[in-house]
């Protein structure tokens, strides 16, 4: 009754009383169980915290009533983020509101990222008097962060790092570059200059011959002028006949003429240069310069060119130089083989659509595999005087044409060394 | 006197073998213009292999022709029984080959380049040696119609000894000697012994 007495007048207020008291104490397990710590402190200078709830033990280790102690928050925040919280609650007097994020001590000693966010309450007139905060631990996030703050830092970092080395790696190309074309060219030159010393040694090995070539049109003119000024002696020569020897003895002057501008044209300097080239002209040119060293060791040339072949797309003096070397290593082969039959066959045949090869055969001592394998090596030689060199500027320059030589054995026991050229214009 | 075979006095001709179709011909001119006639020839086997008059003449060979060397030339010469004198053209560097074709009895070596008169006069050389040999075979030729017997007592007539003198070296008659040397003069179509001695004697 009592109760109902003390419940029936104040039993509203009994009723708000225990409401109140049930609701508190919801509150308070709402608040103790919440991850979030709630404090609430006063607004004065030393900011004096007046509740703490027990969360805090979860967050940080301490029980709340430490916290109850004058200057044991503020001095357990990390010292590099004083003064930004300072500021930030400063601010708050202004806006009411306060959120920010500080490394705190752990009990444990490690520094732990929090996040406040508090309010500011004002009394009847206004004044500010009480912050009422949450307190959570974004630690996990801030590390996160970090890392990823970090990931990216070394991230960017690496794509700095990765594009300066690729601007350098550029530029280094570039330099290579120039560098590497610098060497091709002189690689080129230097190429270049030793094909003309080979070809100048080549008429050097020649020069009896060449000596010989240049006196059958020089003793032709003398027979021929000798023939006229007898008959004339005899008053035998009619201006027919008279117009008939001068007209010889010119065309052989020409011949003359055309040997020495022949040798004059193998050993000049030159950039080699493509140009349709009718491969017949060229093998007969070649073996008429050779004439005398195949007739010096009685050697046979035959020559078997299928008629009608398209030209071919190559520079005049490689090529020339080409056949000149096949053409002498093979009088070479048969003069130191001494065969029964002497002879060397050249033959040039369409293989397929713009595609000519060319092929020297000799009947003289051939050449084993190993030979065969090795024979385009530079500096390597079979010969007692020779450099090693003239099959590998053979290689050199066919390939250079997008052709290719190889060397095979000949039917007849010597050696074939075939080599292809196109049509096609390249460079 | 029966015409032989071989006729010495015909006129003679230089037989040019060289493959250097511009040479040659210029060689032909220069050689025909003193007179001698001139076949030519590109290939040794195709001068080898063509008809010939027996007539006097000579070889002018350039050497250097591919297909057969000089030395070999030479035997084909001797195993075709053709006794031309020859004049070798060689280039430069010849000389043991040149050697070696002397002792084979080839005539002539000319280095080249050719002094043309000097080949000329080589060329006249080589055709009176040619023209000899013909003689010395036409004389051959006639003498082989006498027996041992006659040859032998005719040598000793043309030399100048008496038939008594001959008939006491040979240890027959006089009569002997004096048939021998009728028969003989009746043989070669000798009228006297200066006739017989002549014949004996050409060359």
């Amino acid at each position: 009754m009592a109760r109902k007495q003390v419940q029936a007048p104040g039993d509203a207020a009994l009723a708000g009383s225990v409401a109140s008291s049930a609701s508190r104490a919801l509150l308070e397990r709402l608040i103790e169980h919440s991850p979030a710590v709630v404090y609430r402190c006063l607004l004065t200078p030393t900011f004096p915290v007046t509740f703490m709830s027990g969360a805090v033990r979860r967050l940080l280790g301490y029980a709340p009533e430490d916290f109850y102690q004058e200057g044991f928050w503020f001095n357990r925040i990390h010292p590099d983020d004083r003064q930004r919280i300072e500021a930030a609650y400063e601010a708050a007097l202004a806006t009411g509101q306060a959120d920010c994020e500080y490394r705190f001590r752990h009990a444990d000693g490690a520094w732990r990222w929090t996040r406040d966010q508090a309010s500011v309450l004002y009394d009847k007139e206004n004044r500010p008097t009480e912050l009422i905060g949450f307190w959570t631990d974004v630690d996990g996030r801030r590390q996160a962060e970090d890392i990823l703050r970090e990931l990216n830092r070394s991230l960017e970092q690496r794509v700095r790092e990765g594009a300066t080395e690729l601007i350098a790696a550029n530029e280094a190309l570039h330099q290579a570059d120039g560098e590497r074309h610098r060497l091709a060219e002189l690689a080129s030159r230097r190429r270049l200059e030793l094909e003309r010393a080979l070809r100048i040694s080549q008429l050097g090995e020649m020069s009896a011959g060449l000596a010989h070539e240049l006196n059958q049109p020089l003793a032709a003119i003398i027979y021929t002028l000798t023939g006229a000024a007898n008959r004339a002696a005899r008053g035998e020569l009619d201006h027919v006949h008279t117009a008939e020897a001068l007209h010889s003895a010119i065309t052989h002057a020409h011949r003359a003429a055309a040997i020495i501008a022949r040798v004059r044209d193998f050993t000049v300097r030159h950039t080699p240069q493509h140009q349709p080239l009718s491969i017949d002209t060229v093998i007969e040119d070649m073996i008429e310069l050779t004439r005398h060293a195949a007739e010096a060791g009685g050697t046979i040339v035959d020559i078997e060119i299928r008629p009608g072949l398209p030209p071919v797309s190559a520079d005049k003096v490689q090529i020339e130089q080409v056949l000149l070397n096949l053409l002498m290593n093979a009088f070479e082969s048969v003069n130191s083989a001494r065969p029964r039959r002497r002879a060397v066959l050249v033959s040039a045949d369409l293989i397929k659509d713009g595609v000519i090869e060319v092929c020297i055969e000799d009947t003289g001592g051939g050449a084993t595999p190993e030979m065969r394998s090795r024979m385009f090596e530079p500096f390597y030689t079979t010969k007692q005087n020779g450099m090693g060199l003239g099959l590998s500027i053979c290689q050199t320059i066919i390939e250079e044409h997008g052709g290719a030589i190889r060397a095979e054995p000949a039917t007849g026991g010597g050696l074939c060394v075939r080599f292809t050229l196109t049509g096609g214009l390249r460079r | 006197m029966k015409p032989g075979k071989y006729t010495a006095v015909a006129p003679a001709i230089a037989y040019l073998i060289d493959d250097d179709a511009d040479v040659r011909h210029a060689l032909r001119w220069l050689i025909e213009s003193v007179q001698i006639d001139v076949r030519e020839f590109g290939r040794v086997r195709e001068f080898l292999e063509s008809p010939r008059p027996d007539g006097p003449g000579c070889i002018v060979l350039d050497v250097r022709m591919p297909g057969m060397s000089g030395m070999e030339f030479l035997d084909h010469l001797a195993t075709f029984k053709i006794d031309l004198p020859v004049i070798m053209l060689s280039g430069h560097g010849t000389v043991p080959m040149a050697s070696r074709a002397l002792r084979a009895g080839a005539v002539d070596f000319v280095e080249k380049p050719v002094n043309e008169q000097l080949l000329l006069d080589r060329v006249h050389e080589a055709v009176a040696k040619s023209r000899r040999i013909l003689a010395g075979k036409a004389r051959e030729e006639r003498l082989s119609v006498l027996t041992d017997r006659e040859l032998e007592i005719v040598r000793l007539v043309v030399e100048g000894g008496h038939n008594k003198d001959i008939a006491r070296a040979l240890g027959v008659s006089s009569r002997t000697v004096e048939n021998h040397r009728a028969q003989a003069m009746h043989k070669l179509g000798a009228r006297s012994a200066a006739e017989l001695a002549a014949m004996l004697m050409e060359k």
